[in-house]
């Protein structure tokens, strides 16, 4: 008796365990995987939901697909803050949101040129979240265009966009995933400014709603990725084009993958570089701060619509020098750009000085949005060229001459 | 402890069952001694067995003269024909005079009919009525000699046995196909067949005031452990029940915790696994009447133990048994995991499926634990129906449970498919073990824990196994933790847990078991190829 009692008691106490907890049936839970915010004329936020119906998006044969409604549909919300505009949405939702899932967070134009850490706070404070989204920023539409567009091979918009950014910026190397904590660990360090990947529709936004746009081969409105957004204080300070995101990308090292066009004498080849990695060296000579940027890696000849002799070890030196070239000339583009044109420290230059030599650091970093336009930076590019992919000579030279 | 409610309302309900019976018992006692006169013993025979109608007697006449009146008595059906024709061909044909005449060591004419005359069976000369009656209606026939206040009984059991097969509730493919059969001799057989030393002992019981049981304790002398053995005939002895029917029977009376889902007492129908867990050292229990005999002194990690396992290699062994660990959460916690995860912690499914889980779950009217226990009670239920089914609508049955709750409930849109998956998985770990005793235990705890996790989810199943883990340290199998070797945790036992070592490795026995002789091998060849290297020399 006693034991039961015991037991009873010990029982009793996993109430006070429970924690956040709550219990809610998974088809009664209004699933939101997109979030964009932007800012209204009176000063509130604007706050649309992707939220997803599961059936249209599983497959057929577990009953999904039936074409009654569109795989997501978005919901539009004003609140003077976030919070207060989700929970408004109660009243045109069947469920309350459920926000584990969201996959990206849009911000809007509008939001970026006021300033995003407002929003911020409760994206990283409310226990729902899982954080593992990615943080974009929307070009020349809203947020909420951007999340009305339909999207083809993957039902879910939220999902094409998390995917394309994950492969792009594998790929091609001119986006960055940016997550909410790395966001926030920018916006709040002294030597860094963040930056964010950009997107934008291409086409016609309001096409993009229906599901004509995906009932057909060539859609008339699509996502993009389009170069990135770059901060300074919190505030969108301007827009890098793709040249310049790709220099940006190989100045912090988050380049695995891409290619390289070069031209020599008129004619082009395609070089894929694969593992590419970057040295920062802050200086601090007489306590004037300097940077060098080594950059080093390998590269495969990808595309060749010429005459290149790849068999000469001349031609490969000359393909790596000029490999070389093109990216000392990203990285300088992107360099004027966020020193003299958007005054911001986009590289982390600053944290790289601040880690190398704090006491010296500490001296100049009250002045450092000053000292950063005119900071001295070295860049030294060496890339070898390793493989040539199945074939070594273009098939082109064995050609009938015309 | 005696002074709660609880002992209070049902301490008749305990107690009432000693103070009966024993009127019989006192009968039982007072030796009738056997008289002179046959017609006298017979009439006191048929009166004691209330004229039994397969009690059967003949009177016949033997000696030179035919002087000699002996009456065979016997039940029929208990006794074998042909030993009983050959007796008393014995005694009618093949009589040789002198063998009436007693000699100096024999008392009488029936000590020295039985020691000269009698050519079958275990003959015992018997002077009180109640010996002679258990040995009639053990099998023996009774000769009782006119005159002579003495009877031999001579032991010619014949009765209708089934022959030895292959064991219905633990098949396997590589090992002995023999299996327990309901005949305690031939039980015993089996076993000593496989053992053949002479330290390989029966001790011999009688259980059961009326059915007067037969139970063999098996046990090989320098291995076992003398405290279990002791403590077995202790239990043994103070068994006091009318009936013993089934090994069943004595493992609730023995078994050293009532109250608990798991078994703390192993049984099988296999001899070569009996006389694997006598040779560790342990004790077994054979009653008579039933397939199964009991081996106590059982670990937990024995009913994860098949026999196969030592009859395949040492490799394959070891995964099948961390498949059958694997297989025991899956077994207790699917179900509960499911529920737990779909009603509290959806974040933790990756996006896609969660979309799919909830894609399913589109007009499923219940919550998942209603769905969860519907569809496990549905199981249960075909599950029973198919052990008790008469095997002729066996196919009706299956055709029933597998469009019936299969197909149409999903189709109906009672049941997610998830849940069918869910359900189905659970059901086949659950046959995963070789001893259907853990395979039941699990099952209880199974519905247990989905109860846990509708109120408290993870939490709750946390909670249910911290519980569990609990209650598995406290039992004890005859004195020993039920958790060796893991609990208190014994690195050379190691060897027969999660792995099976090959052979040569197991060089000694479980350590708490045996306790003393525990070296099985001294040197054991871990062969290699013959360094030689393909020399012509060959």
């Amino acid at each position: 008796m006693k034991n039961c009692i015991h037991f009873f008691m010990l029982f009793l106490l996993i109430l006070l365990l429970s924690g956040c907890w709550n219990r809610r049936e998974v088809n009664d839970l209004a699933i939101a995987v997109a979030l964009g915010i932007d800012k209204n004329k009176d000063e509130t936020y604007s706050v649309s939901v992707q939220i997803l119906s599961p059936g249209e998006v599983a497959s057929p044969q577990t009953g999904g697909g039936v074409g009654y409604e569109t795989p997501v549909t978005t919901y539009t919300g004003n609140g003077r803050i976030i919070f207060e505009a989700l929970r408004k949405l109660t009243q045109q939702l069947p469920n309350k949101i459920y926000l584990a899932h969201i996959r990206m967070i849009v911000i809007g134009e509008s939001v970026a040129k006021e300033g995003i850490y407002k929003p911020l706070d409760f994206l990283s404070r409310d226990p729902e979240m899982r954080t593992d989204f990615y943080i974009i920023v929307s070009k020349g539409n809203s947020a909420k265009e951007i999340l009305n567009v339909l999207t083809s091979h993957e039902k879910i918009p939220a999902n094409k966009l998390f995917d394309s950014l994950e492969s792009s910026s594998e790929a091609w190397a001119a986006t960055g995933k940016v997550k909410l904590n790395d966001l926030i660990d920018d916006l709040i360090s002294e030597g860094t400014q963040p930056i964010l990947t950009a997107v934008k529709i291409v086409g016609d936004a309001d096409a993009g709603k229906n599901t004509d746009n995906v009932l057909t081969t060539d859609p008339k409105a699509s996502l993009s990725y389009d170069g990135m957004a770059a901060f300074s204080n919190n505030k969108l300070a301007g827009w890098l084009n793709t040249a310049e995101s790709k220099g940006l990308n190989y100045i912090k090292g988050k380049v695995k993958n891409t290619i390289i066009v070069i031209e020599v004498n008129k004619e082009m080849a395609g070089i894929e570089l694969v593992d590419a990695k970057t040295e920062i060296i802050p200086h601090f000579r007489n306590g004037e701060p300097s940077i060098d940027v080594k950059i080093t890696g390998e590269a495969n000849i990808a595309d060749s619509n010429s005459q290149f002799d790849f068999m000469n070890e001349q031609v490969l030196l000359e393909l790596e020098q000029k490999t070389s070239d093109d990216i000392k000339g990203k990285v300088s583009q992107a360099l004027d750009k966020a020193q003299h044109d958007l005054k911001a420290d986009v590289f982390g230059f600053g944290e790289q000085l601040h880690k190398a030599d704090p006491k010296n650091w500490d001296k100049i970093k009250a002045n450092w949005t000053d000292i950063f336009p005119n900071l001295p930076v070295n860049t030294t590019v060496n890339i070898k060229i390793r493989r040539a992919g199945t074939i070594t000579d273009p098939f082109h030279n064995d050609l009938p001459k015309e | 402890m005696k002074n709660n409610l609880f002992y209070r309302t049902f301490k008749n309900f305990f107690r009432t069952k000693s103070n009966k019976d024993n009127s019989s018992k006192g009968k039982a006692n007072e030796k009738d001694r056997l008289k002179p006169s046959i017609e006298d013993n017979l009439s006191y025979i048929k009166s004691a067995l209330g004229n039994s109608a397969d009690l059967s007697y003949r009177i016949i006449q033997i000696g030179p003269d035919n002087d000699i009146n002996i009456c065979v008595v016997f039940t029929e059906g208990l006794v074998d024909i042909s030993s009983l024709q050959d007796l008393i061909d014995s005694l009618i044909n093949k009589l040789n005079p002198n063998d009436l005449q007693p000699t100096g060591k024999e008392k009488n004419l029936v000590s020295a009919l039985r020691q000269k005359a009698i050519t079958v069976g275990n003959a015992e000369e018997v002077v009180d009525f109640d010996t002679l009656i258990t040995n009639i209606l053990s099998g023996h026939a009774a000769l009782i000699v006119e005159n002579h206040p003495y009877a031999i009984t001579v032991s010619i059991p014949g009765h209708e046995r089934r022959s030895v097969e292959e064991p219905q509730s633990a098949t396997l493919i590589k090992g002995p196909r023999d299996g327990f059969t309901e005949t305690l001799e031939t039980n015993t057989a089996l076993l000593r067949r496989r053992i053949r030393s002479a330290n390989f002992w029966y001790e011999s019981k009688e259980i059961g005031r009326v059915t007067k049981t037969k139970v063999m304790i098996a046990y090989i002398k320098g291995i076992v452990n003398e405290e279990v053995l002791q403590e077995v005939h202790k239990r043994l002895d103070a068994i006091d029940i009318d009936a013993i029917l089934e090994t069943g029977y004595i493992e609730e009376l023995i078994q050293d915790e009532t109250f608990s889902p798991f078994p703390t007492i192993f049984s099988t129908e296999r001899p070569d696994a009996v006389a694997g867990k006598l040779i560790e050292g342990r004790v077994a229990i054979l009653v008579d009447g039933s397939p199964f005999v009991m081996v106590v002194l059982s670990l937990m990690v024995e009913f994860f133990q098949a026999s196969e396992d030592y009859y395949q290699r040492a490799d394959i062994a070891t995964l099948l048994r961390c498949l059958r660990f694997f297989c025991f959460f899956i077994a207790l916690l699917a179900p509960s995991l499911y529920i737990a995860v779909l009603t509290y912690h959806q974040e933790m499914l990756p996006t896609q499926l969660l979309i799919s889980l909830a894609a399913q779950r589109e007009g499923v009217p219940f919550p998942a634990f209603l769905e969860a226990l519907m569809m496990e009670v549905a199981f249960e239920i075909l599950r029973e129906a198919g052990v008790r089914m008469p095997r002729a609508v066996g196919q009706a049955m299956s055709i029933v449970g597998a469009l019936v709750l299969g197909q149409a409930a999903v189709q109906a849109g009672i049941v997610s498919p998830a849940m069918v998956i869910v359900v189905s998985i659970t059901a086949i770990a659950n046959f995963c073990f070789p001893a259907i005793n853990l395979a039941t235990s699990v099952r209880i705890i199974r519905f247990a824990m989905m109860s846990l996790s509708a109120v408290f989810g993870l939490i709750g199943i946390m909670f249910g196994i911290i519980l569990l883990c609990i209650h598995l340290c406290t039992l004890r199998s005859f004195g020993i933790p039920y958790t060796t070797p893991a609990a208190p945790f014994i690195l050379q036992d190691q060897k027969d847990v999660f792995f099976r070592v090959p052979m040569w490795a197991m060089f000694s026995r479980p350590r708490l078991i045996s306790q003393k002789n525990t070296i099985r091998e001294q040197s054991s060849p871990t062969p290699k190829p013959t360094s030689q290297k393909g020399s012509s020399e060959v």
